[in-house]
């Protein structure tokens, strides 16, 4: 599925996951809603907000395997 | 109707007692042989009737062993995607907004002499978005670095020996000839003197399996054992990575070697890599203070690592840089931004409940489904799984550690399970469950039936975090 530069501007540019896969529709690629929705969180930081989250540890050695594999 | 789980592993434990484990929901139990026999033949024959005690039908119930099918795949999905949208957005974002965490200069080789002006540059800009840097290198030319490493606080280098001596140096031979072993090591000595964390990775394969143990005695010999900040692990070269296949061994293969060497079953535990990973697992699965750590994904590769190639292609993967099929993306020269094409979708959601022939395997919730570059060159796509020698690993190890639990309190129920959780929803929030693809829904949704802290598989003192010895 790769794009040109100027469909990858469009897609940056896209305020929604539904937009988006609006757009993936007119350019002839099919995403599915949590793929679309997987693409839109990358590229706003979709934030959970959660005062818990401060109380937690984080880090661990599933998180290191990146560097790893 | 309910069925004996097709996940439910049953492994001997020790005299008449059996392991029983069902890796979805990471329930871990001791059951008697009477009944690992009758749960032996229905897993092959649903027919069969299940002749249990009440007290044991009902626990099994309880704890996810006896489920119907249809549940048991919906629960699949909920959790794989409970990691998806809440955790790993959390882990993420909970502290640093739209800042990035970390940044690993990789190669090739980055930390060349000759790069050291464009490292300078790269870090600075790192240090002024507050992100920690560390480096994956051959250590050869270091010693220009010592002072850049300790200005930049780099927080860990990974470095590969292959072995000692002219071992090494064959397998890993400098451009134009010569000797690279005892510069590296010298250098690894003085990251190691100024407290610098090195991580040290052996990459092992049929050439130099018998030089394990010379290397692990170097390492003593230089008293880089013991150092606080020294850590070294032996990896297999993965299988679909290798150029030379017919060297390929797997984890038992390194495993058994290494035992046979050092007569040291905890150690080799700790130091082969697939080992000491599922040791991590079975460790959180142990820890009844939370539930149980798994993984519904392989690496960073799914859950938002970014590679940036010289030319400002963007990969997903390290080990499938270079191959224009799998870009992600690239740099958009003009506006400085970072512009993704619809590939990345594939990586970010190969998760266990989208690779169709892994759903039902009673692993896939400890594999992650396996690393998705050899899945790629032997298949021509990553949504496949790559099992290698996992099934044996984690075996072995469940068995090693469940034996030493046993040893210390006989608890018949041995872990939590997320069954006990997911029985209690209802069944619109299981269908928002399955439906939603919003992070912040999913999160609210979980926690009408418990905590972050319990989501996020953190006991009080922090578990998961990584033992060092």
């Amino acid at each position: 599925m790769k794009l040109t530069t100027e469909q990858m501007q469009k897609a940056t540019a896209c305020k929604s996951a539904e937009e988006l896969q609006a757009l993936a529709k007119g350019e002839g690629i099919e995403l599915t809603d949590e793929e679309a929705e997987a693409y839109f969180a990358e590229l706003n930081n979709v934030r959970v907000s959660d005062d818990e989250l401060d109380a937690v540890a984080g880090g661990g050695k599933e998180d290191e395997c990146p560097k790893d594999c | 109707m309910s069925v004996v789980s097709r996940r439910a592993l049953i492994l001997p434990l020790i005299d008449d007692k059996y392991i029983l484990f069902n890796g979805l929901y990471g329930a871990l139990d001791v059951i008697d042989r009477r009944t690992a026999v009758i749960l032996r033949a229905a897993q092959k024959s649903n027919d069969q009737p299940l002749e249990l005690e009440e007290g044991m039908r009902d626990r099994l119930v309880r704890r996810g062993y006896l489920i119907d099918r249809q549940t048991e795949a919906e629960d699949l999905k909920i959790l794989s995607r409970l990691k998806l949208h809440a955790v790993e957005q959390m882990k993420k974002y909970r502290e640093q907004g739209k800042k990035l965490g970390d940044c690993t200069l990789y190669g090739g080789e980055p930390l060349l002499a000759s790069n050291i002006g464009t490292v300078r540059n790269i870090c600075e800009h790192c240090r002024d978005m507050e992100m920690k840097i560390d480096a994956i290198t051959n250590g050869y030319d270091l010693e220009h670095y010592l002072d850049l490493i300790d200005e930049f606080k780099f927080t860990k280098l990974q470095i590969t020996l292959d072995g000692v001596g002219k071992m090494h140096d064959r397998r890993r031979p400098l451009m134009g000839g010569g000797s690279s072993y005892e510069r590296i090591v010298e250098n690894v000595g003085r990251l190691l003197e100024r407290g610098i964390t090195v991580k040290l990775r052996v990459n092992v394969d049929r050439q130099n399996l018998d030089d394990m143990g010379k290397l692990i005695d170097e390492f003593d010999r230089r008293d880089f054992v013991g150092n606080p900040n020294f850590m070294y692990y032996f990896n297999t070269v993965r299988s679909g990575t290798n150029p030379n296949p017919a060297d390929e061994l797997t984890d038992v293969d390194v495993f058994e070697r290494l035992r046979e060497l050092t007569g040291d079953e905890d150690y080799s535990l700790e130091h082969e890599r697939q080992y000491s990973v599922c040791r991590w697992l079975v460790g959180s699965i142990l820890d009844k203070r939370h539930y149980p750590q798994y993984r519904a994904s392989y690496c960073g590769a799914m859950r938002g690592m970014i590679i940036i190639d010289p030319s400002g292609d963007i990969y997903a993967c390290q080990i499938l840089v270079g191959d224009e099929r799998l870009t992600i993306g690239k740099i958009d020269e003009t506006s400085g931004r970072f512009l993704f094409n619809f590939d990345l979708v594939k990586w970010r959601t190969r998760r266990v409940h989208n690779i169709e022939p892994c759903r039902e395997c009673p692993y896939v919730m400890q594999c992650g489904g396996g690393c998705a570059a050899p899945a790629f060159n032997r298949n021509g796509t990553i949504m496949r799984g790559t099992c290698n020698a996992f099934r044996e690993v984690f075996d072995h190890v469940l068995q090693v550690e469940c034996r030493e639990a046993w040893s210390k309190a006989q608890a018949v129920e041995m872990s939590k399970s997320w069954r006990e959780v997911l029985s209690k929803f209802s069944d619109e929030d299981r269908q928002t469950l399955l439906k939603t693809t919003e992070p912040q829904r999913t999160l609210d949704t979980w926690k009408k039936y418990t905590t972050v802290k319990e989501l996020m598989c953190r006991g009080a003192s922090g578990i998961g975090e990584e033992r060092r010895h």
